[in-house]
């Protein structure tokens, strides 16, 4: 720690001009060591972008590869400087399909920068400690925006000596490597005119800045065309020679998958990427997930063409399958014609073959319908939707309620004890602020059903077409490429707050009782500046005796409230997503109200021992949970204006604390095993009653005899009570498993149940990513490695979970097959009144 | 509350059972009657398996035996949805007890000759072991519950015990630096654990690659690892570490790896009979003195073996208990096989000498 400072001190005292050459990251890498404050999110940076003058935020807030603000232990929120590169942006791009003039290599918005390959240069002028005005070329990626800088990019008008300098530099850059690393024929493909889709980013790169039909200019190295390749691997192809070392493949396998297989090996001409201890590829712990195959921005990672037309051909079949897909398929290259694709790379499309598709709807059809769990967007082609809440769908929903079963099978005690799962209120995904107004949307609104996808939640309504109309359906996993880039990823996000955050507001107890405009108008206000944040499981966004004032409202996961007696801290309870139990999904009111209206409220809070304005518990988040934020000031402009708001405000406050004095009594310490075990989020949990268990793993056999040898659950797991939570997937209200598969074979479709497709590459993210080690990879074998007699049996992994065996007709076949009557399927709060009263049904 | 919600699933059968005998015995009873021919309890005349209700109970026990025995083949037809198999059990629970008095209502309440007494001791005996596992069944879980709160899957006893000795390993190696030269050796786990691990190439016993498996292969059994790994970051006396590590190499990993084993595992039975780990109270009393000759840090390090320990005593609880739990099925079964091929001969012998 002492050398960071260290580190971090003098970078302060090396002037500008010297810092390219001893700037040295904590990684030693070539970033700044650069802190920000709270306070420079706020503070205005003037400068001038090719002739532009305007104030960017000296830091913005740092945002995890998804887009998505991340906060620190103590939930506040983290600056990261603004870079050149940024502020660039912020003048260039504002719209889809507008494009920052800065070329990029190294760079890419969801990473860290590391400021390698300098081909994102710029001219600035800016003044030095000495008072000298000093000009220089600069890599923006990387460089941090001051106060007075003059910025020329290659796009400026009015710089033309400038731009053919910067030109030219990015063009001696460019062809070096080139002529390093790639072959005579992409040299040609340059010369000959590039196809528009090629992957290959230094190749076009130098087709704009290079010298045409000069290049190579350079000679090579003499290392250069024998770096050899690593042809070890099944599914990817290592090609040294067109590795130009730009790390991209390396931050994506670490920083972003956090597979942590992938570094720098070597120094000098020598220097190449390696896996592991630089085994080769196979023999080190690469899962093959691809995802540094999709960041590699020249050929020295590529899919095996083999791999490709396996996985285009599975996914392709799975399509087709699901039922309603009846569409075309769109083609890597269709897809990147649409400028809300432009940004996601041409390999991953290419990867994911099959799994976009055109439909076309006659008036009447339904897209997708409420109550159903999708894992699909429909991005709006032409024609128009009407969002209808109920099922006006000729397809009957699927999301049934199973407690309606028939007498018999009741009296035999077969029922099932899966309920429809809590969601958000009524068609809260598409805007719907009240059910009875209609409501239509069209191309203008770009993309429809994107909120299931994203938060994991059913449908909160019906859309039926009103008109000939036309859609591409796209899998989450594009949909989580989407967010990468800062455009489209506005564009959802603008979607989001026309759609969601709105009737999201509207929720809040606060607003309950005012009148239909009353709300919206409220909701209107609060959302300008409401703010959505994202918060990773542990992390605390607030704590007990601090002082802050914000509601929170959660759109996504769970938080657990603790409060802290003397040095214990009691769990007192846990908030999930709106709609749940009937709670409003609102935290954090105490002491935004307290604060507004302390002296109002005095009485009430000395009896609890709280003062206004200051945390009375420690909230943190139990998964990944997302948040809107809301600013307590802006209650107060609504209540200013509205007497009888007020009156609600302060009626509220007393309500909230009076639940506190009796919630005091109240505490048990079952919560807390009840909370860290995630019981709450379960929605089907296959639980033991370890007193009647006569642990003859019968339902282990029978769910291995259901699902050809494989076992989809493990007899064993932590214990609540007298119960034994089994390890099988649980359903969960918040599935994390969800979360990152890069081909989208994990999914909900209709009901609640966990469902994984044969075209899982078996990376193990989703093994991963639950917490509850539900997923299990299992091998199968997938033809042979090798030719002739070499012929090496090759086993695919797959990640295989409990589907409540929906795939086999929908009875769960372990209680199924429990002779002593000791296995059950219940939800996290069946199982918590079981115990509570004791009687385990 | 439990007994309501098993008398859901107990109430059909039993009284199906108690139908069967009481109605039975008392038609017999009646048909007895109205012949004049009961006369005394001691020889019941006309009272016989060729008697209406005679045979009719009679027939009616050899069906249920046959249904019994059909919960064998019910249970290896898992994957059918063949009725929940809790409602097969609980039929054979009552309905095999009804067998008892209906087989003795069908034999006029005697033994008979040399086959049918067989037969009858044969039935008797399949009861009484039914019974007796039924008892088991009921008490043995409740003690499993409350007595083995580390209790693991029967079968992956071994597992999870070498998997222990993996972790204090490599907590006792982060701790306390490698295990100095000299001291008793160590099993060879490593092809084990490497097999455990998984790899990407799988290779034959010639060393020859197999399988070459794509994807994440995952590890199994590391979340049930009892130790914190942050207890091993505490600052250590040297000294003490030689002493924990020599006792850990002759003593500790043999327990864990092994425990007390049951009488037919002969490997190393008579030293890990004898070892000092081998009652908790004693491993309680070995620790202590251990605890006392090393210095005051070493407690977090020993409190985690000796953690482990316990795990391993109440997996060997574990396998006793089950032993006695399923031990009793092999018996039951085989003389209920006896049992029907006995009571096949004997509807042959009845039908061919009516
Ligand atoms: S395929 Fe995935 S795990 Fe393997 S090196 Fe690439 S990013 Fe890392
Ligand atoms: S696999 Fe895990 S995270 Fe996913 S739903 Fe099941 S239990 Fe939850
Ligand atoms: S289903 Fe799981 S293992 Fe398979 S590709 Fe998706 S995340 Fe990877
Ligand atoms: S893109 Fe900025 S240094 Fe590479």
């Amino acid at each position: 720690m002492a050398n960071e400072q260290e580190l971090r001190d003098s970078v302060e005292y090396i002037s500008a001009s010297e810092e390219a050459l001893f700037a040295r990251g904590l990684d030693g890498q070539l970033i700044r060591a650069t802190d920000s404050t709270l306070d420079d999110l706020d503070l205005d940076v003037r400068i001038s972008i090719d002739g532009t003058k305007f104030a960017v935020k000296k830091a913005v807030p740092l945002r995890n590869s998804q887009g998505i603000i991340i906060a620190n232990d103590r939930g506040e929120i983290i600056p990261r400087p603004t870079t050149i590169y940024d502020a660039v942006n912020q003048l260039y791009v504002k719209a889809l399909g507008d494009v920052n003039p800065i070329p990029i290599l190294c760079h890419r918005e969801h990473l860290q920068p590391v400021g390698v390959c300098r081909v994102c240069l710029v001219e600035i002028e800016e003044r030095r400690a000495s008072g000298r005005v000093k000009k220089d070329l600069v890599s923006s990626c990387t460089y941090l925006v001051k106060e007075g800088m003059i910025i020329t990019t290659s796009a400026s008008q009015d710089q033309p000596k400038t731009v053919d300098l910067i030109k030219k530099s990015v063009g001696i850059i460019v062809e070096l490597l080139a002529s390093e690393h790639l072959t005579s024929q992409d040299l040609d493909d340059v010369r000959n005119g590039l196809n528009k889709h090629d992957p290959n980013e230094l190749k076009r790169l130098v087709s704009e800045y290079g010298k045409g039909d000069k290049t190579p200019r350079y000679p090579p190295s003499l290392l250069a065309g024998n770096r050899g390749r690593d042809l070890s691997s099944e599914i990817i192809s290592v090609n040294h020679d067109a590795c130009i070392l730009c790390q991209r493949c390396t931050r994506a396998c670490n920083d972003i998958k956090q597979n942590d297989v992938m570094a720098r090996e070597g120094k000098g001409y020598d220097a190449r990427i390696a896996f592991d201890t630089d085994l080769p590829m196979l023999e080190s712990s690469c899962v093959s997930c691809g995802e540094c195959v999709i960041s590699c921005p020249t050929d020295a990672l590529t899919f095996r063409p083999t791999v490709v037309e396996k996985q285009g051909k599975k996914i392709l079949e799975q399509t087709r399958k699901s039922s309603g897909k009846d569409g075309t398929v769109v083609t890597a290259e269709e897809m990147l014609e649409i400028p809300i694709f432009s940004g996601i790379p041409y390999k991953f499309l290419q990867f994911n073959g099959g799994a976009c598709v055109r439909r076309v709807l006659k008036p009447g059809e339904s897209l997708c319908t409420m109550g159903e769990y999708g894992s699909t967007a429909f991005l709006i082609q032409s024609g128009k939707f009407e969002i209808v809440v109920g099922a006006k769908s000729p397809n009957k929903s699927r999301a049934k309620v199973s407690k309606s079963v028939g007498f018999f099978r009741r009296a035999l005690g077969l029922t099932s004890s899966s309920t429809l799962a809590p969601s958000l209120a009524t068609g809260s995904d598409f805007g719907m602020t009240g059910t009875k107004e209609k409501l239509y949307r069209g191309v203008e609104d770009v993309i429809l059903g994107e909120m299931a996808c994203l938060n994991r939640q059913r449908r909160t309504a019906t859309v039926v077409a009103v008109e000939d109309s036309e859609v591409i359906e796209i899998g989450t996993n594009v949909l989580y490429m989407l967010q990468r880039n800062a455009t489209s990823r506005n564009v959802l996000n603008e979607a989001y707050r026309r759609h969601a955050l709105n009737s999201d507001i509207e929720r809040l107890p606060i607003f309950k009782e005012l009148t239909p405009a009353g709300r919206a108008e409220a909701a209107r206000i609060i959302a300008k500046d409401a703010e959505l944040m994202s918060v990773e499981p542990g992390q605390s966004i607030f704590k007990q005796g601090e002082k802050s004032d914000d509601i929170y409202l959660i759109r996504l996961g769970y938080i657990k409230v603790g409060r802290k007696h003397g040095t214990r801290e009691q769990i007192v309870s846990y908030v999930g997503p709106g709609a749940v139990d009937g709670a409003s999904g609102a935290f954090g009111e105490i002491a935004a109200l307290s604060s507004i209206y302390g002296s109002e409220l005095k009485a009430d809070l000395d009896q609890l021992d709280y003062l206004p304005g200051v945390r009375t518990s420690t909230c943190s988040a139990l998964d990944h949970v997302e948040l809107v934020r809301i600013k307590s000031s802006q209650l107060r402009q609504i209540a200013d204006a509205n007497p009888d708001f007020k009156q609600r405000l302060l009626d509220r406050a007393r309500f909230l604390l009076k639940k506190d004095t009796e919630r005091e009594s109240e505490l048990s310490t079952g919560k807390s095993s009840f909370v860290s075990q995630g019981l709450y989020n379960a929605q089907s949990l296959l639980v033991l009653d370890l007193e009647s268990c006569t642990r003859c793993d019968e339902c282990t056999k029978a769910c291995a005899d259901s699902h050809g040898g494989e076992t989809r659950l493990v007899r064993e797991g932590m214990r609540f009570e007298n119960f034994l939570v089994a390890t099988s997937c649980r359903s969960c209200t918040d599935p994390y498993c969800l979360v990152g598969c890069p081909v989208n074979a994990i999914f909900r479709e209709g009901s609640k149940e966990i469902v994984i497709e044969d075209h899982c590459i078996g990376c193990g993210q989703c093994a991963t990513n639950c917490p509850y080690g539900n997923i299990t990879m299992y091998g199968h074998q997938e033809g042979f490695s090798g030719e002739g007699k070499m012929q090496i049996p090759l086993i695919q992994q797959k990640a295989t979970t409990c589907d409540q065996c929906k795939s086999i007709g929908g009875t769960p076949r372990c209680v199924y097959a429990c002779p002593h009557d000791a296995a059950f399927r219940m939800t996290g709060d069946e199982l918590k009144e079981a115990v509570l009263s004791r009687k385990p049904w | 509350m439990l007994l309501v919600r098993k008398l859901k699933i107990h109430i059909g059968p039993l009284l199906l059972a108690v139908i069967l005998v009481v109605g039975l015995a008392t038609w017999q009873l009646w048909a007895s009657r109205s012949s004049g021919t009961l006369v005394s309890a001691s020889s019941l005349p006309g009272v016989s398996g060729s008697s209406l209700p005679g045979l009719v109970a009679g027939s009616i026990a050899a069906s249920i035996i046959l249904f019994e025995l059909l919960l064998w083949p019910r249970k290896r037809l898992r994957r059918f949805k063949l009725f929940p198999t809790k409602f097969w059990l609980s039929a054979h629970l009552w309905l095999g007890l009804a067998t008892g008095p209906l087989a003795f209502i069908h034999s006029g309440y005697r033994f008979g000759g040399t086959f049918s007494t067989t037969l009858m001791c044969l039935l008797l005996f399949v009861l009484a072991s039914g019974i007796y596992g039924w008892v088991m069944q009921i008490i043995i879980p409740k003690w499993m519950l409350g007595n083995l709160p580390f209790e693991t899957i029967g079968s992956q006893i071994d597992d999870v015990s070498i998997q222990s000795a993996l972790d204090a390993r490599r907590m006792l190696t982060v701790a306390l630096g490698p295990k100095p030269v000299g001291l008793t050796k160590l099993a060879n786990l490593d092809e084990i654990s490497a097999k455990m691990r998984g790899s990407s190439m799988v290779r034959d016993q010639d060393g020859q690659v197999s399988q070459i498996v794509v994807g994440a292969i995952q590890r199994r059994g590391d979340h049930r690892s009892l130790l914190k790994m942050e207890s091993a970051e505490m600052e250590f006396n040297p000294l003490d570490g030689s002493e924990v590590w020599r006792q850990y190499a002759s003593v500790i990993e043999p327990f864990l790896l092994r425990g007390i084993p049951l009488s037919k595992d002969k490997t190393n039975a008579r030293s890990n009979r004898l070892s000092p780990l081998r009652t908790p109270r004693k491993a309680n009393e070995w620790f202590g003195l251990l605890r006392e000759s090393c210095s005051l840090n070493a407690g977090t390090i020993l409190e985690s073996l000796e953690q482990l320990c316990e795990q391993r005593h109440q997996f060997n609880a574990q396998r006793r208990a089950q032993a006695w739990l399923h031990g009793w099925i092999a018996t039951h079964a085989g003389v209920s096989v006896m049992l029907g091929v006995l009571l096949i001969t004997h509807i042959i012998l009845a039908l061919k000498y009516v």
